[in-house]
């Protein structure tokens, strides 16, 4: 999940979870996390390049990837950076 | 024939047949049902919610059905068999044998919620990677078609390498045929190769899904949005906590009364019954006044407790708890809980024992022990009892005081564990709290059925413990309260000879007389029997709370277990003549001190309630939580921390209140 150095100029769209709107979508990134709690994260549906849904945003705030709802503290919220996909339909 | 086709499987590769299924595991997220399947199995009811982690520790049962006789294992849900955590170190280890006290499993079901196939075929993947055999049962299909997903079961189990059995764990329907599947021989897998790293096995999840799952999913689920928009608002979320919490209280509180005083009346009338039929003596008196009184004084509180269960489990049931730990996360942050002790800080209304053991999903060690050591603080079921009847005493002609004062209680309760937290966190347990991450689970209809069956449950163990461990202890009471038997005192004689002399010409007034006599008789009798004199002993620590020394024998016995208290009043005041209303709950409110004064005066019903709301007055959770921490120190802490926070509160409510005139 970390960024692949060949793209890094993409990485400058990249934001934190936090920075989404309730609505937006934005595509799993990277994760700044350290080994543990990103192992977590991953064997809880924050995979390869799914796509997150804001529910909720502040803190803690709820996130949904596929058919996972997720409630994440701001303090892990804010270490997972994704690309903006716009709100959904 | 078949021996050679055995071996062939074997030697093929992965997968082993299995001549004869021993023992089977339950595998599989949290909150697919795994729980809910194994008590489907094997008859028995193990505690199910709609929560990620409500199973702790790994459960063996019987399954004896359509002619299968196997071991099924019940394991607490896990996102996968590699990380860091209890759950998923348990998982591992079982499959791989290493569990001195449970040998390895020779069969897997994986347990899979069908509404959220991407997340679980990441853990199917894991499990099939380990060559057992294994089934795959395609759980809550009910709810998958009423969101219109339709799984092509032919092709995914093709595709697995697996049978995949459709089943929905709630109703047992498909459960006969996951059985069937089990039995079968396992395959070679069919050459199927699963992925080895999370990147593939995203990809792979990922194929399956989008060539196996038909069917329009509404790309919103509406209510569950709307639902999640109030529940947990920040503002809004916590009214609807607060309103829920209460309701729950006053419905417990209101709905039970009227059952309760039906069962007083139904111990009563066997009381005097029995009276009627066994000879008076030292036997009538132990049936009467020490096991028909004393069980009553238990008993009569089932009403509640069935409530209280009841109401629980179905909460438990709808996905709602997940979402107040959410808004509640915040706030307990802040007194330095994490926000996954919610759930078992609110389990412990029912009971701290189970509630201290599911405090393991905690992953840090701090976190946890803080919810460990405040979990008792929390008013559980067996604190019910003695709310009742001292709120009785308290507000008798005001049912809504009443009520509230009965939410008081536990809103008091919950504020001392936070507090206590807080203070913990500042110094033996210096740190913050790790923060959440916790799935939200799906909106689910509750089930009424196993609402129904855990209060059952509850109900009989309730009634158990009456009849055995607190009769034991009601016998033993009246035992220590009717011996050693001493001389009448000299002022009943002297009112029984002036009774004597008046008998002729006053009848009315002699047999006034002689109840005064009796009364003096009976106050003294068991002031100086043996269990009097151990009261009149420690009633100088307790003085200052306002209790006088049959308060304080309640207050010793409750140390076993609190339930006892109320009993322990029922056999010490049964004995007790001057009252015409036989049903215990009305003699201990009139009960006297030695003095003549009220034994519950106002200011001391107040004090002993917040007494039993603070102290920790059940033995059992003690070595729980030695065990769940690891070291008895903690343990000991619990216990005088809680005596001295209760032994203080008790104090100052009782001093403030007769301070202010309150007597
Ligand atoms: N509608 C429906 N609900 C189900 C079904 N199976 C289980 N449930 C519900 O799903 C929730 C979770 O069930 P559990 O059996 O506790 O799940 P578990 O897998 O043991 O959970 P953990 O022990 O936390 O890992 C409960 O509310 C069940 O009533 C099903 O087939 N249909
Ligand atoms: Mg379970």
């Amino acid at each position: 999940m970390t960024a692949d150095p060949a793209v890094v100029s993409e990485q400058v769209a990249c934001v934190p979870l936090t920075h989404l709107a309730v609505g937006e979508r934005g595509r799993l990134w990277a994760s700044n996390l350290a080994g543990h709690e990103r192992r977590v994260l991953e064997a809880m549906g924050l995979v390869g390049e799914s796509e997150i849904r804001i529910i909720k945003g502040g803190e803690p705030c709820i996130v949904q990837v596929n058919s996972t709802r997720l409630a994440l503290a701001g303090t892990v919220a804010s270490q997972i950076l994704v690309m903006p996909l716009g709100k959904s339909a | 024939m078949t021996r050679l086709c055995d071996q062939t499987a074997v030697s093929n590769g992965d997968r082993a047949t299995p001549a004869r299924l021993t023992r089977i595991a339950l595998l599989g997220n949290p909150n697919t049902g795994k729980t809910t399947l194994f008590n489907r199995l094997c008859g028995i009811r193990a505690r199910t919610a709609n929560f990620p982690g409500s199973t702790v520790d790994a459960r063996v049962g019987r399954c004896v059905r359509n002619g299968f006789r196997f071991d099924a294992i019940d394991l607490p849900g896990t996102y996968s068999l590699h990380l860091d955590l209890p759950e998923s170190r348990l998982c591992r280890r079982l499959i791989e044998g290493r569990i001195e006290w449970l040998a390895a499993p020779d069969g897997v079901v994986v347990v899979v919620d069908a509404t959220n196939l991407f997340r679980n075929l990441l853990f199917v993947a894991e499990v099939l990677r380990t060559g057992r055999h294994a089934v795959v049962a395609l759980n809550m299909v009910d709810l998958a078609e009423r969101l219109g997903l339709q799984v092509d079961i032919e092709r995914l189990s093709r595709s697995l390498g697996c049978p995949v059995v459709p089943i929905c764990a709630r109703s047992g329907e498909g459960v006969d045929e996951l059985l069937e599947a089990m039995a079968a021989p396992g395959g070679d897998g069919g050459g199927v190769r699963y992925p080895q790293d999370t990147e593939s096995a995203v990809h792979w999840a990922n194929e399956l899904v989008a060539t196996c799952v038909g069917g329009e999913r509404a790309a919103t689920d509406t209510l569950t949005e709307r639902l999640d928009a109030i529940f947990t608002h920040p503002v809004a979320g916590l009214g609807v906590f607060v309103a829920t919490m209460t309701a729950l209280f006053l419905v417990i509180f209101s709905l039970a009364d009227v059952p309760m005083r039906l069962i007083d009346v139904m111990f009563a009338n066997l009381g005097q019954w029995l009276g009627g039929v066994v000879p008076s003596g030292a036997l009538g008196d132990l049936l009467v006044n020490g096991v028909v009184a004393g069980v009553a004084g238990t008993v009569v509180f089932l009403p509640q407790i069935c409530l209280l269960f009841f109401l629980i489990s179905l909460l438990e049931d709808t996905g709602y708890l997940a979402r107040a730990a959410f808004v509640m996360e915040r706030l307990l942050r802040r007194f330095g809980l994490p926000g996954q002790a919610f759930v078992p800080l609110l389990s412990a209304h029912a009971c701290a024992i189970p509630a201290i053991m599911s405090a393991r999903l905690i992953p840090d060690f701090r976190d946890r022990v803080a919810t460990i050591l405040v979990a008792p603080l929390m008013s559980c079921s067996a604190r019910l009892p003695v709310y009742v009847l001292l709120i009785g005493l308290l507000f008798v002609d005001n049912p809504l005081a009443a009520g509230l004062a009965f939410t008081a209680c536990y809103a008091l309760g919950a504020g001392a564990a936070v507090g206590t937290a807080f203070i913990l966190r500042r110094t033996i347990l210096k740190g913050r709290a790790r923060p959440m991450v916790i799935e939200l689970p799906s909106y689910k209809r509750p089930s009424v059925r196993t609402a129904l069956l855990t209060t059952l449950d509850r109900a009989r163990l309730f009634i158990r413990k009456a009849g055995t461990v607190i009769m034991a202890i009601c016998i033993i009471l009246w035992w220590l309260s009717a011996y050693p038997r001493t001389d009448p005192p000299a002022e009943a004689l002297s009112l029984r000879a002036e009774a004597r002399q008046l008998e002729a010409a006053e009848p009315a007034h002699a047999g006034e007389l002689r109840l005064e006599a009796g009364v003096l008789e009976s106050r003294h009798a068991l002031a100086e029997s043996a269990i009097g004199r151990a009261g009149r002993f420690v009633e100088p620590i307790f003085k200052p709370l306002g209790y006088d020394w049959q308060l304080s024998i309640g207050l010793l016995t409750s140390f076993a277990a609190r339930e006892v208290f109320v009993s322990t009043m029922a056999v010490i005041f049964a004995a007790a003549e001057d009252t015409n209303d036989p049903t215990v709950l009305h003699r201990i409110r009139v009960a006297r001190r030695s003095d003549g004064g009220p034994v519950f005066s106002r200011a001391t019903a107040a004090s002993l309630l917040v007494f039993y709301v603070l102290a920790m007055q059940c033995l059992p959770t003690l070595p729980v939580t030695k065990r769940e921490t690891g070291s008895w120190w903690w343990a000991v802490l619990q216990f005088s921390y809680m005596f001295a926070l209760a032994y203080g509160a008790a104090f100052l409510t009782y001093q403030a209140l007769r301070l202010a005139g309150v007597s």
